[in-house]
């Protein structure tokens, strides 16, 4: 491998932690994170361009990541088998578990990330349109869900940040 | 906002970084062997080594394909459906514009291109929509923006060709760049190309679905195949697209029809003017039931030297047994005959192992190989394996053999060789006294790629595999080698790999 091996080595060395956790949220069970990890390495390291510094690798995988999570076709993950706890974050959890992967990765972005729909768009390289839509049914299934979840489709729609510069820092 | 759900996330994300211990470097290894492949075929496609360090390409292999059946027409999915092409008067300049382009706003600059008049503009169509992809239409042909919005690459655009027995191949991979400041809702994969021999003529009504006279069917009317619908995604500035096309063709009987590929393979006087023409959806905002545009690229033909075939160069096989010694000025080689169920075993496993070819001797010198200390990374050693025949070579795949036991009478069982198209034997690869085994590979590509003269392939073997080599085991390269009118046979070059050169770590 010449500089693209390298830059990939010091990618997963500096930063593998952060995609996986990255790819774990996007995606919601393991397998799913895996293939979404592995693919979007193979993606970024197969071409001419090679990222410039590790982190610049971080972003770049992650990014292809969010890219192919918002095109996931995938029905919701099974979701995983009761813990015994009834809080309001393990309700959530569980909430989230019903969602389809594209609904899951958009509300990833919103809440995750705190990302607002025009810099979700951008991001993901979606119309503004599909986002909105997105997230919409997203909420209203997470409410479905969990109805004390918090969440109001106004708040998706219209908060977050336009900014997606640090957002990678985050993971 | 909703503590809850961010919580949630985070827990998520937590279990990420769990997972993370566990499959780090199981997915990092399986990444970094299968980026290796792609940039490997990608380069090959490219032309060897020389390409590979000058780009960032974005070669689609699924896009590859001979095209269709020639002979066939255009179809009655016909410009009629074809919306106006007037101009919308209060459309500002696409170069002053801001952010990404979409179709909408090409359309909106959009003027009629008519046969034999300069383009001034990038060149476009507008077909009916919902056609499928490697369908044939009639599509208006019109001239959008100001200037050209793709440009061709002419430093890694290749032609490669090869002609044996009557039968010529031409491997065409052209490149076009995004030029401009804005980026532009396009896939990053033209359709594959059509080679058109008189590009400014009116057609004569042939379109062989991968060539053509002219795609011109009137003076403001193309035939067009269609490309893949838009990925969806967008191309920044100096972003590569690309055009990948395989064409075969035969000698032509007296009195019968030019062939354009005959006629660029065989690179005479005929194919001058010949061009490449590809095209790519620009995504629209909305989707438009009656309309869809492409761009239109063409580029001029510029055929590299005529490369070897198997043909050739197994002209001279002779039979070779398991105690030959190495003959100066000839090269070891297997002849493997393979069919229809081999070939789909191929085209499902990427790879296999042909057992019971004809080991023999070709004459000539056609490969290289030498220990490379500089990549040697984490101890083992690697090779450069050279093209050294002096032109280029239609290949299929570079594999490795080892054999732990090269002179061993016993038959072996095999086993794959790590996590590359590589086989290890318990003993060697003879299968009787004068037939072998082979490791073959298409890389999905069984039309077989251009070996530019002098370039490298590199393999290597981990130091673990090498202290299971012992005194008394070899490595081996085996190139395998497609014949043009022949697909029942495949020639296989070997060139041993020395294992006597110091390699340090």
């Amino acid at each position: 491998m010449g500089r693209w091996g390298r830059a990939l080595d010091g990618t997963m060395r500096e930063h593998g932690e952060a995609i996986f956790a990255h790819a774990r949220a996007l995606a919601g069970d393991d397998a799913a994170a895996t293939a979404l990890v592995e693919e979007a390495l193979v993606e970024t390291f197969s071409h001419g361009h090679v990222p410039e510094s590790p982190t610049a690798g971080m972003r770049a995988v992650m990014r292809t990541m969010r890219r192919a999570a918002v095109r996931a076709t995938a029905p919701p993950v099974p979701p995983a088998p009761p813990e015994g706890r009834a809080d309001a974050s393990s309700l959530a959890r569980e909430a989230l578990t019903t969602l389809p992967r594209r609904e899951r990765a958009l509300t990833v972005l919103r809440y995750g990330e705190g990302l607002a729909v025009e810099a979700i768009a951008e991001e993901a390289g979606l119309k503004e349109r599909d986002v909105r839509e997105g997230l919409t049914r997203a909420v209203r299934l997470l409410l479905s869900a969990y109805p004390g979840i918090g969440l109001t489709v106004e708040d998706a729609l219209e908060g977050g940040m336009l900014e997606t510069a640090s957002v990678e820092e985050a993971w | 906002m909703s503590a809850a759900l961010e919580r949630a996330i985070a827990a998520d994300a937590e279990a990420g970084r769990v997972l993370a211990h566990a499959r780090k470097d199981e997915v990092h290894t399986r990444a970094g062997s299968a980026a290796s492949r792609r940039r490997r075929r990608r380069t090959a496609l490219l032309g060897g080594g020389a390409g590979a360090g000058l780009v960032a390409v974005a070669v689609a292999l699924g896009a590859v394909g001979a095209g269709g059946p020639a002979g066939a027409g255009p179809d009655d999915r016909d410009a009629a459906a074809a919306p106006s092409t007037s101009a919308s008067a209060s459309s500002a300049p696409v170069s002053e514009g801001v952010g990404t382009i979409y179709a909408e706003e090409l359309i909106a600059s959009a003027k009629p291109r008519v046969r034999g008049l300069p383009v001034r503009g990038q060149a476009a169509v507008l077909c009916p929509s919902g056609l499928e992809a490697g369908s044939i239409a009639r599509c208006t042909a019109v001239t959008v923006g100001e200037s050209a919005l793709l440009v061709a690459d002419s430093s890694i655009s290749r032609m490669d060709r090869f002609v044996a027995d009557g039968h010529a191949r031409v491997n065409v991979a052209v490149m076009f760049t995004v030029t401009g400041s804005r980026a532009l809702a396009v896939s990053d994969v033209l359709s594959p190309g059509v080679i058109v021999s008189d590009p400014d003529a009116e057609s004569d009504g042939w379109l062989g679905g991968d060539r053509a006279t002219s795609l011109w069917n009137g003076y403001t009317t193309r035939s067009v195949v269609m490309p893949e619908r838009p990925w969806g995604g967008t191309l920044e500035p100096t972003s590569y697209l690309s055009s990948n096309l395989s064409a075969d063709a035969a000698a032509p009987d007296p009195g019968e029809q030019r062939d354009p590929v005959w006629a660029v393979a065989n690179a005479g006087a005929n194919a001058e003017g010949t061009v490449v023409t590809s095209w790519v959806e620009v995504e629209a905002r909305t989707v438009d039931p009656e309309s869809t545009l492409l761009l239109e690229v063409s580029t001029p033909v510029r055929p590299e030297l005529e490369g070897l075939t198997a043909n050739e160069i197994a002209v001279g096989f002779t039979e070779r047994s398991r105690d030959d010694a190495d003959r100066e000025g000839a090269t070891r080689a297997l002849l493997c005959d393979v069919d229809d169920a081999w070939r789909r075993e191929v085209d499902e496993l990427g790879w296999t192992v042909r057992d019971g070819c004809a080991a023999g001797w070709v004459d000539g010198t056609y490969l290289s190989a030498d220990a490379n200390t500089d990549w040697v990374t984490d101890g083992g050693a690697v090779w450069e394996v050279r093209n050294a025949s002096g032109g280029e070579l239609l290949m299929n795949s570079l594999t490795v053999i080892v054999e732990h036991d090269a002179a061993s009478l016993e038959p072996s069982r095999s086993d794959t060789l790590g996590e590359g198209y590589g086989i290890a034997f318990d003993t060697n690869a003879w299968t009787g006294a004068t037939t072998r085994s082979a490791a073959i590979a298409t890389y999905g590509y069984p039309q077989g790629f251009a070996w530019e003269r002098m370039g490298a392939w590199w393999t290597e073997l981990t130091n673990g595999q090498l202290a299971e080599l012992g005194e008394r085991g070899a490595a081996t390269a085996q190139v395998a080698m497609p014949f043009l009118g022949d697909d029942s046979r495949i020639l296989v070059l070997e060139v041993p790999l020395p294992l006597d050169e110091p390699v340090d770590g």
